[in-house]
């Protein structure tokens, strides 16, 4: 990808030369929402700011988001990866997609691999990093009450970008799975 | 907006048009932040209307103001009184006898040239609500713009209104100067004809006009930009709005920001200006205290808050 491509995306997105891909990763996120959402912030010029200048806008950051993610993975090409042959940074939302087990070992790494801090998703969320770290380890012991348990996890992976329903649906049978195996100490 | 000579104060001023954002209350605390780095700063209340920023700063009213410079001609750094803080000056706008829409353009005109002529680092000026063009002319005198918003649709949809109005006036200004003065005014009157329905439709038919009108538009969108402040914040998401706002000046009106930074509520301050006490005084290790140290700093350097967090 040429300078100047990579000048523009940043541009785009509002970001600042050399930002780390959980920035860009967290811009995107936060530009696609007020251009998709409605908020006090987009509805005093809602009568100005027509669907078609949206998608226009929201065209551009989504090109924008693609095009650095690709000069990241063009970057790290070299990186190992454990996973074996490492998919593509522009194939990970088909990748999440494709998964239907979604274990907290699974999460932690799409999360890893996304180079998100716990600590960024605590804050987006306001769950505990605690609580975060436990959803990984799957350690249910430590996890509050089933509804809580769940709201957490949709918060996580909404915040991934991942089908939140899915992810919850998969992870929450374990989590009643063993919590019937441990009784009703909950 | 280009200071004279070296000796020149930097001017900033703060507007934003709606009333109750916390104008002064931001004003008068970046200040005494300012001052307390020992730097040499002169408040000037121009809220010509309704001048009260002598209440922020707990100090009586004083007996002369801008009034006796239009009127007695007192020289302007004579009106300056002493604003309890040390290296803070107060000049505070008519209360009484001028009403506001009765300056005329020439006495305007002087009063800027005497505030840019002013003995100090920085020069502070607070402006009233809306969007009168005297209030504007003045908010765009600056060498730094300031706007504070709250967390509410009213605030946000009044800075819209405002900015448009300012960044018009800018480019009015600046028409006047090449002969082009009744451009927009004529575009805008027609606008129906030219199917113009709002500011883009309307910056982007006067672009089309020659290529002169065009590299004047941009010029003046590359040099208009605005420190947004954020007040009164009730949830870190919150913290977000100024981030958009910022988008939307930018992707959608074309209008630079830089958003400097944000300050929690807190019911602290209300009871310290009813007490007419300054808060920055009273609660310098407070967390809103710190929050306008951070964003006089962002001012200062030019930057943008780092929301990283």
């Amino acid at each position: 990808m040429s300078r100047e491509d990579y000048s523009k995306y940043l541009e785009t997105l509002e970001l600042h030369p050399g930002a780390s891909l959980s920035e860009i990763r967290k811009a995107y996120q936060h530009l696609k929402a007020l251009y998709s959402r409605e908020s006090i912030v987009t509805l005093p010029i809602e009568d100005e700011l027509s669907a078609a200048v949206k998608r226009q806008i929201l065209h551009q950051i989504e090109e924008a988001y693609q095009g650095l993610l690709v000069s990241f993975e063009e970057e790290e090409d070299t990186a190992e990866n454990e996973m074996g042959s490492r998919p593509a940074m522009k194939n990970y939302e088909q990748t999440s997609v494709e998964l239907t087990t979604f274990t907290g070992q699974a999460l932690r790494k799409i999360r890893e691999r996304l180079n998100i801090d716990l600590q960024d998703i605590a804050l987006s969320t306001r769950v505990q990093t605690q609580y975060l770290n436990d959803i990984e380890l799957e350690n249910f012991e430590a996890l509050p009450p089933v509804a809580y348990t769940r709201g957490f996890v949709i918060s996580y992976a909404d915040y991934l970008s991942l089908d939140s329903k899915k992810v919850a649906d998969d992870y929450m049978s374990r989590y009643s799975a063993w919590k019937d195996e441990h009784g009703k100490k909950k | 907006m280009k200071a004279i000579n070296e000796r020149s104060p930097e001017i900033w001023t703060i507007g934003g048009g709606k009333g109750g954002t916390g104008k002064s209350f931001v004003l008068s605390s970046v200040g005494i932040c300012l001052a307390l780095q020992g730097k040499r700063v002169i408040l000037i209340d121009a809220d010509l209307g309704g001048a009260n920023l002598h209440t922020f700063l707990g100090i009586n009213k004083p007996g002369i103001s801008l009034t006796d410079f239009f009127e007695k001609k007192v020289p302007l750094p004579d009106l300056v009184v002493d604003s309890g803080i040390k290296n803070m000056g107060l000049l505070i706008g008519a209360i009484h006898s001028l009403s506001p829409d009765g300056i005329k353009y020439t006495q305007k005109l002087k009063l800027f040239r005497h505030i840019k002529q002013l003995n100090a680092d920085y020069v502070l000026i607070d402006l009233g609500a809306g969007a009168h063009f005297n209030t504007i002319d003045t908010f765009l005198l600056a060498d730094k713009m300031l706007v504070v918003i709250i967390p509410e649709i009213i605030a946000i949809e009044n800075l819209y209104f405002f900015l448009k109005n300012a960044f018009f006036r800018h480019l009015i200004n600046s028409l006047g100067r090449h002969g082009l003065k009744d451009v927009v005014q004529k575009a805008w009157k027609n606008r129906d004809e030219h199917d113009i329905k709002n500011f883009t439709q309307l910056i982007d038919y006067l672009k089309g006009l020659s290529k002169t009108m065009e590299n004047i538009i941009n010029t003046k969108l590359s040099d208009f930009r605005v420190y947004i402040i954020l007040n009164r914040i009730n949830t870190s998401q919150e913290i977000m709005i100024g981030n958009s706002v910022k988008s939307i000046c930018k992707k959608y009106f074309g209008l630079n920001s830089s958003y400097v930074g944000y300050i929690e509520f807190d019911a602290v301050i209300s009871r310290c200006i009813n007490k007419r006490q300054s808060f920055m005084q009273a609660y310098p290790a407070s967390r809103c205290a710190k929050e306008i140290e951070r964003l006089t700093e962002n001012l200062l350097e030019g930057r943008d808050i780092s929301t990283k967090l």
